[in-house]
């Protein structure tokens, strides 16, 4: 699984229509390329924000509030043969001129 | 595949084109006088597109994607707060039961409805009370899917400047309560005179640009020749003059000079 944190999701360079469509350009070839590859499965964009239920008491806030640059925009379900193949796929990610961040996670198997 | 080209496509075409489209449906369905709210409708479906495509990829019909979201985000805005009392358009009435109000909706998405709205959009902003210069910028806005930066590059002039033109011209579709419409027969070849007159303009200006610079030059060529081809896909406004300026731009993209 990669997690995208940050990155063109809150790049003020974004705010211009023109620069945002150009960059997403990137995104939807790069999504393109790895479907023709057979790796990716699935992905989903996530809402910047939502609930967070913690505690004993089930308590329920507004959230979650973390640092701008560590919100998750989305994830990617990719097959890979292991970790350092996910690792290099993440690297063709078109938002570390941003200063994005990719977690890299191996989906636990049975 | 034909889809791996499709994406790159995408890059400066669809997201215009279909702009262009949407535009001139939203606002065939809200009313000339909601030009604005249309454009919104297209801005929002357009910036959901990017976000979503982004992580899930390029559907596989991405103009039906996008028609979608626009269509809900006109009825929403339709029936929040029973705002059909207030549309102006030819089809409000369809609006005032919710039984009729999704299919008439509907109805103007498909494809052979969207290309007339497009001619009627071209003929609303080719009205003559508008002024011819803010008549191509307004085409170029609304029906190219151009920003008013992109026009502002293709006049050599300011953003400023064509945005006062392009809000003077929103400014008389209101105010003179110009409708979405086909004029009738009567005046039908003085007001395709005029679309064709802007249609020209607009294919010189990517013909012949005052300054040589990028595509963007060619994409208003290709816009004049797209929108001109509209025309004479009806069979009402398919006159010789349509066909001689199609021959025309034809002939000189065919050519270049060297």
């Amino acid at each position: 699984m990669l997690i995208f944190h940050g990155g063109s999701d809150i790049a003020p360079e974004m705010r211009e229509p023109e620069a945002m469509q150009a960059h997403m350009q990137k995104w939807f070839a790069w999504v393109e390329k790895l479907r023709k590859e057979g790796r990716y499965l699935s992905g989903e964009p996530l809402q910047p924000t939502g609930k967070m239920v913690s505690g004993k008491k089930k308590l329920v806030t507004d959230g979650p509030f973390v640092e701008e640059k560590e919100l998750v925009g989305g994830f990617f379900i990719i097959e890979a043969k292991d970790i350092n193949e996910a690792t290099e796929i993440a690297k063709d990610c078109p938002d570390f001129i941003y200063d994005g961040k990719v977690q890299v996670r191996p989906i636990q198997k049975m | 595949m034909a889809r791996s080209e499709n994406v790159q496509q995408l890059a400066g075409h669809l997201f215009r084109h279909e702009a262009g489209k949407m535009a001139a449906v939203l606002t065939r369905i809200l009313g000339s006088d909601r030009l604005e709210v249309a454009e919104d409708i297209v801005q929002d479906t357009l910036m959901k597109a990017m976000e979503t495509w982004r992580f899930k990829g390029v559907p596989e019909n991405p103009s039906a994607w996008l028609y979608a979201v626009a269509k809900n985000k006109a009825l929403d805005f339709i029936r929040s707060r029973q705002r059909h009392e207030q549309i102006h358009s030819e089809i409000a009435k369809a609006f005032h039961s919710e039984w009729s109000l999704p299919s008439s909706v509907n109805q103007l998405f498909l494809e052979s409805e969207i290309e007339d709205s497009q001619l009627r959009m071209m003929f609303a902003a080719c009205h003559p009370s508008i002024q011819e210069e803010s008549q191509i910028a307004l085409i170029l806005k609304i029906l190219g899917g151009l920003s008013v930066r992109e026009i502002a590059n293709a006049f050599l002039t300011n953003e400023e400047t064509i945005q006062k033109r392009i809000v003077r011209a929103k400014e008389k579709l209101r105010d003179e309560k110009i409708s979405l419409e086909i004029p009738l027969p009567q005046s039908l070849s003085s007001r395709i005179d005029a679309v064709l007159k802007v249609l020209y303009l607009l294919f010189n200006e990517g013909y012949h640009p005052s300054q040589s610079d990028q595509l963007l030059r060619e994409d208003l060529c290709e816009d004049a020749m797209r929108l001109t081809y509209l025309l004479i896909q009806n069979s009402v406004t398919r006159q010789p003059k349509v066909l001689a300026l199609m021959s025309l731009m034809c002939l000189q993209v065919w050519c270049p000079e060297k």
